[in-house]
């Protein structure tokens, strides 16, 4: 008899998936409230399973699929942020009237999809796990099917993401080619025996490398390859723009840290300077395009990329610091969308949902405690101290100082100091500009504002937060 | 020369033959049919590597059933691609250039980086003493099993996500709605109006 165990969260989560689908079927349009229920019922038995058996999962040595105290905190992460973000969502959802079940069910699929990339020890598995999220994705995106903005945007990020996997899988059978082995460990102690550093020796997995970084590159929404992220976020429904904003990008850095420091660090030096260059374009690109963005969901897309750049600069530079500090920025960056989207989520502007920046004008006026949400959100993504942001961003300039990268930090700097104009902007519209719209909130904000304080709390006190990502990290370091 | 060698040849030719056909060729449809005539190459070159489900599933699968559908749809639309093919010229240098660096490396590649060429992976796995399909069976329900799995929830995926996005019901699709139809009253039908200024 075989131990399953170390796949039992990903059993529950399909079995569950499928009750619930079935279930629903049966359910009146009134009565569809249940299975909001019976999936949130869901992510929470699952957290307190991970952390019930612990232990005992944990020990479990599986080659192909690890329950490693990496991925098990990773998974904990994911699974409390979607009970958030399902909260969030579902208000959203039933206020506008285009609530179905489905919809949490495909968001259940793209978390099963996370789950599985951060167990994975292996390219085959590793890529499935990554076309299920996407897949998700693709479906979620197109969800919105009144705006033509959607249909758009989800046909773009379709057809585009159909060819980056294509490049991934490339990338991977060319890796199979050279190596004869799909297993991550396998492919690292292959590169590591082979032990020649030459250029031309290597070009193989150059070749495979630069594919593999293209379509990942692509799947983070870093500078050449982030033409989707504006269009999706925008298209979408807020809902789907706060899960994409939030949860797949720390599936996305699993990849890398799983592909370029588990696989290749043996190929440290091929990859480094191309991850360089997408994070040094990256910045430039979000923080310069989103100055002049009047809607507020197609400035936190370029926001988003400036901040991926940030967190790819830790990924290039290798270290174990470099990578706590990436961990450290990709967690606060998560916490920091989701507040912000959250918020937005619960305001309506003349009984639609928040578009233009410019429709929060006045909102110190009537609600107050809304505006000082948005202004602490605002603030921590500008990187000002004491909230989170600032801390993120502070260990990456001394990751880089450290490893005396000056021009880079100083670049750094100066973009971030580009970057606080259009976050300030939005604060002075909201406190300083006169009330020109009709603003309500869909329900009272007391999860929101947790969510948002958590900003301040552990920008107060960020040692948990440090001391968590020096943890995850200090597994791949220790050998 | 060997028979072997011989059919490699023709087909491999033939391949790269159709395949270029695809995107010279003017009429959507046609290329769409030499789509069909390089996919029945690349099966005939995967049953010279002695995988024959491989190739039998390339033809019963793209063949059959895929490359259809692909035909209905090309069939049914009416794209003219004229347009397309005046800009031909215009990105002609851009495109050959890619083309030959991507040439360059891909022979740099296959020339220093696989050492031993005349290795048959499919042959060389052999676990159950018996045929290529049992075999790639026994290891699919053994081995990969987990990755098996996973490409059935993603294809479950694709249903169910398939179907949230087309029942969706528009208020502006017409749509027959028997029951209302069948228990119609005369009264809802016809309405008899009183015109007193006719009667005058």
């Amino acid at each position: 008899m075989m131990n399953f165990l170390f796949i039992m969260p990903e059993i529950i989560i399909t079995t569950s998936m499928s009750v619930i689908l079935l279930i629903d079927l049966f359910l009146k349009k009134k009565n569809k409230i249940i299975s909001y229920y019976l999936i949130q019922f869901t992510l929470l038995f699952l957290i307190f399973f991970l952390i019930r058996n612990f232990e005992q999962i944990t020990s479990l040595n599986h080659q192909d699929f690890s329950t490693d105290i990496f991925s098990i905190v990773f998974k904990t992460i994911l699974l409390s942020g979607l009970i958030i973000i399902f909260y969030y969502s579902y208000n959203f959802l039933r206020y506008f009237k285009v609530y179905k079940t489905e919809y949490f069910l495909i968001c259940l699929f793209g978390l099963l999809g996370m789950m599985i990339i951060t167990s994975a020890q292996d390219l085959l598995i590793l890529y499935l796990g990554i076309e299920l999220l996407s897949l998700s994705l693709y479906s979620i995106i197109a969800y919105n099917k009144d705006s033509a903005f959607s249909s758009e945007a989800a046909i773009k990020y379709y057809v585009l993401g159909a060819i980056a996997s294509g490049f991934l899988l490339f990338g991977i059978s060319l890796i199979y080619g050279l190596t004869g082995t799909i297993s991550l460990n396998e492919v690292f102690q292959f590169i590591y025996d082979s032990g020649s550093r030459d250029a031309v020796q290597n070009v193989g997995y150059i070749f495979a490398l630069t594919f593999i970084i293209v379509s990942l590159g692509f799947k983070f929404g870093a500078a050449p390859f982030h033409m989707w992220i504006p269009d999706v976020y925008h298209g979408s429904l807020l809902p789907t723009t706060l899960l994409l904003s939030s949860l797949p990008k720390i599936a996305v850095f699993i990849i890398f840290i799983k592909l370029l420091l588990q696989a290749f660090i043996g190929l440290f030096h091929f990859w480094a300077d191309m991850i360089l260059i997408l994070a040094l374009i990256s910045i430039v690109i979000g923080n310069i395009i989103a100055i002049v963005q009047t809607n507020f969901k197609r400035m936190l897309a370029y926001s988003t990329i400036a901040n991926i750049g940030f967190i790819l600069i830790g990924i290039s530079l290798g270290t174990q610091e470099s990578f706590t500090a990436a961990t450290f920025y990709t967690l606060s960056y998560v916490i920091m969308s989701m507040a912000i989207f959250g918020i937005l989520t619960f305001i309506t502007i003349n009984g639609k949902a928040v578009e233009e920046i410019s429709d929060l004008s006045g909102l110190n006026e009537n609600h107050p405690w809304q505006a000082f949400l948005i202004l602490l959100t605002m603030l921590s993504l500008a990187g000002i101290p004491p909230l989170i942001g600032f801390h993120a961003k502070l260990f990456l300039i001394q990751v880089l100082v450290n490893s005396s990268y000056f021009i880079i930090a100083l670049f750094a700097v100066i973009m971030t100091v580009i970057g606080a104009y259009y976050y300030l902007r939005v604060i002075k519209v909201i406190y300083f500009d006169k009330v020109s719209t009709k603003i309500n909130l869909i329900i009272s904000s007391l999860i929101v504002s947790i969510n948002t304080l958590l900003l301040l709390y552990l920008g107060l006190f960020p040692y948990n937060l440090v001391n968590l990502s020096k943890f995850l990290m200090s597994g791949f370091f220790s050998t | 020369m060997s028979t072997e060698l011989l059919i490699f040849i023709f087909f491999s030719l033939l391949l790269v033959f159709s395949a270029l056909k695809v995107i010279i060729v003017n009429n959507s449809v046609k290329a769409a049919i030499f789509l069909v005539l390089s996919f029945f190459c690349s099966a005939v070159l995967w049953l010279l590597m002695n995988a024959e489900f491989l190739s039998i599933i390339l033809i019963l699968v793209y063949v059959g059933a895929v490359m259809v559908l692909f035909l209905f749809v090309v069939m049914m639309l009416d794209i003219n691609l004229s347009n397309i093919k005046e800009k031909f010229v215009n990105y002609l240098p851009l495109g050959l250039f890619i083309f030959l660096v991507i040439a360059l490396l891909l022979i740099l590649f296959f020339d220093n980086q696989f050492s031993d060429v005349d290795r048959n992976i499919v042959t060389e796995i052999n676990i159950l003493n018996d045929n290529n399909t049992m075999n790639l069976g026994y290891l699919l329900f053994t081995e990969y099993i987990i990755a098996f799995e996973i490409a059935g929830i993603i294809l479950l995926l694709g249903i169910i996500s398939s179907i949230t996005l087309t029942q969706q019901k528009n208020n502006d699709n017409k749509y027959q709605a028997p029951h209302d139809q069948i228990n119609v009253t005369k009264s809802d039908r016809l309405k008899i109006i009183k015109d007193e200024e006719f009667r005058k």
